[in-house]
């Protein structure tokens, strides 16, 4: 692998589309460089196009303008592996949870003799030892995103992509979420691009935080977190380093109170 | 009776999200033993008011089913229609599946064939029995493609409803997770399609099987459609009764088999609460 490259290097990517014959700009002009092993967020009010970038980096959405490489390759022709954390878990109901993980590990291609090492592993690490036979509908939607972070990792995916998974939990079972991401992140090192519209979140979890405006979408702030590893969710330091963000945010977004 | 069976192949039949319903929750979820018996007693008190050569009674009508199995013609008539049943069956699941799926996954086919399907459906049973003996003569393959002509339209329409039901998103999980086809296929398309082929094979047995029963009688020399009509032609009607029985009970316990059996293991995986 060629060190020179960005694992996402995004230039000059702009969307747009028409709704009944006038023109819509969804994102403008975006360019950025994402290193490996980096956990990037996209900050921005709602509308402002950072789902859409997920979407042309997954590959979902092929149309657009611009340019978007992925360890130097073009996305069209990348062979990257990807996962998803998406706003709902997105498991498949008619399987167990061990099931599930096989499933991504099949998609993927991994060996079918490193399937039952890495489910264990990997729901260990979300704390969810001892579920392996459940039924989807057997646990509470806290454990259903667990699952699906195990999912995400397990794949050993080259890039991690993550829509707002945590939106609509309650504000405790986030916090534990988050953790459990963030600790099993600071094991594996994956690269991370993670949509939020919660600076709070956003500045626990990012190295850089990337920051949007909306009409149309465009990243006009590049905001590196200044916390040291691990990070506490109740402690002083990311108290008043979210105060700064929320600070910076506010100012390019144009919102004062 | 025939009537009624021709208006049920012509109308899209809705089929229910979660396939419990049918003959297997009536029988399981009711009081099934005095619902029998109060079936039996109506009967009997109906046919006590009527001549015994319009309605006979439960007791005449056990009596001729016993005769009916002694003599013994009745199981290889009884063969033969469940072997039209089952085969018909088939080449309709078979179809409708086909067919279904190529309508809900391709947009260019649905728009062209949409018409087709309608016409397909309307056309009464009478009309493609009466056309196909015409055309192909009295044969065994003529009798099963008549009754496949009728059924499978419906069963087109309730398996293409199923696949436009489908989870987009689940199909964007596995795109992105990088599943094949055939992964695809076996893990997202066919387990969300079961319920909705289950519920088309219970339909569609029921209704094959009463248009079999039409087909013998128009134009088939053995089965139980053309031993009802030879005890009718005889004013026979203990042993008209008898025939129906015999192979009512029969199809009932086929239901129950799928309903009680095959369907708790197909869809173990559903929470247990909503049935």
């Amino acid at each position: 692998m060629n060190e020179a490259h960005h694992k996402i290097e995004i230039r000059n990517l702009s969307k747009s589309f028409s709704v009944n014959g006038s023109s819509n700009q969804v994102l403008k002009d975006i360019g950025f460089g994402v290193d490996t092993g980096e956990f990037i967020c996209l900050l921005g009010s709602s509308g402002c196009g950072k789902s859409t970038i997920l979407n042309l980096v997954s590959g979902l959405d092929k149309d657009y303008s611009g340019e978007i490489r992925i360890d130097g390759v073009p996305r069209a022709t990348s062979r990257a592996h990807l996962s998803y954390l998406f706003q709902e878990p997105r498991l498949l109901p008619w399987l167990t949870v061990e099931k599930n993980l096989h499933f991504a590990l099949e998609a993927a291609g991994l060996p079918s003799a490193e399937w039952k090492d890495r489910t264990s592993y990997y729901l260990g690490m979300v704390n969810l030892s001892g579920t392996e036979k459940h039924y989807i509908h057997q646990l509470s939607g806290g454990m259903q995103h667990r699952v699906a972070i195990a999912r995400a990792f397990c794949v050993n995916p080259d890039i991690l992509l993550m829509d707002e998974p945590f939106g609509a939990l309650d504000e405790l079972t986030a916090r534990e979420i988050r953790a459990n991401l963030l600790e099993l992140w600071q094991k594996d090192r994956k690269t991370v691009l993670f949509v939020t519209h919660n600076t709070m979140e956003a500045t626990y979890l990012a190295d850089r935080i990337f920051m949007m405006s909306a009409n149309p979408g465009t990243i006009d702030e590049v905001a590196r977190v200044g916390l040291d590893r691990p990070r506490v969710y109740e402690s002083e330091d990311l108290f008043h380093e979210h105060k700064r963000m929320m600070g910076r945010f506010m100012e390019i977004t144009g919102v004062a109170i | 009776m025939n009537q009624d069976s021709v208006l049920q192949a012509s109308q899209p039949q809705p089929v229910p999200r979660k396939p419990a319903a049918g003959a297997t929750r009536l029988l399981v979820k009711g009081n099934w033993l005095l619902s029998l018996l109060a079936l039996i007693l109506l009967w009997w008190i109906v046919s006590s008011l009527l001549s015994a050569r319009v309605l006979p009674g439960p007791v005449q009508a056990v009596e001729a089913m016993l005769d009916d199995i002694k003599d013994g013609e009745i199981f290889s008539h009884l063969g033969i229609t469940m072997f039209r049943v089952l085969a018909s069956f088939l080449l309709t699941m078979l179809l409708g599946i086909a067919i279904g799926c190529a309508l809900g996954l391709s947009k260019k086919l649905a728009s062209f064939f949409n018409l087709w399907m309608v016409v397909g459906m309307t056309i009464p049973a009478l009309v493609y029995i009466v056309v196909i003996f015409l055309w192909l003569g009295l044969s065994e393959f003529s009798a099963i493609l008549a009754v496949t002509c009728t059924t499978m339209f419906t069963i087109s329409f309730n398996i293409w409803e199923g696949v436009k039901s489908m989870d987009k998103k689940l199909m964007e999980m596995a795109t992105i997770f990088g599943a094949g086809k055939k992964l695809t296929f076996r893990r997202i398309i066919i387990p969300q399609l079961l319920p909705y082929i289950m519920a088309s094979a219970r339909f569609g047995l029921g209704l094959s099987w009463k248009m079999v029963i039409f087909v013998e009688l128009m134009g088939r020399p053995d089965g139980i459609g053309y031993m009802i009509n030879h005890w009718y032609a005889l004013y026979n009607m203990p042993h008209v009764l008898s025939n129906a029985i015999i192979f009512i009970i029969v199809m009932i316990i086929i239901e129950l088999f799928i309903g009680r059996w095959l369907e708790p293991r197909l869809f173990s995986w559903r929470p247990k609460s909503s049935h």
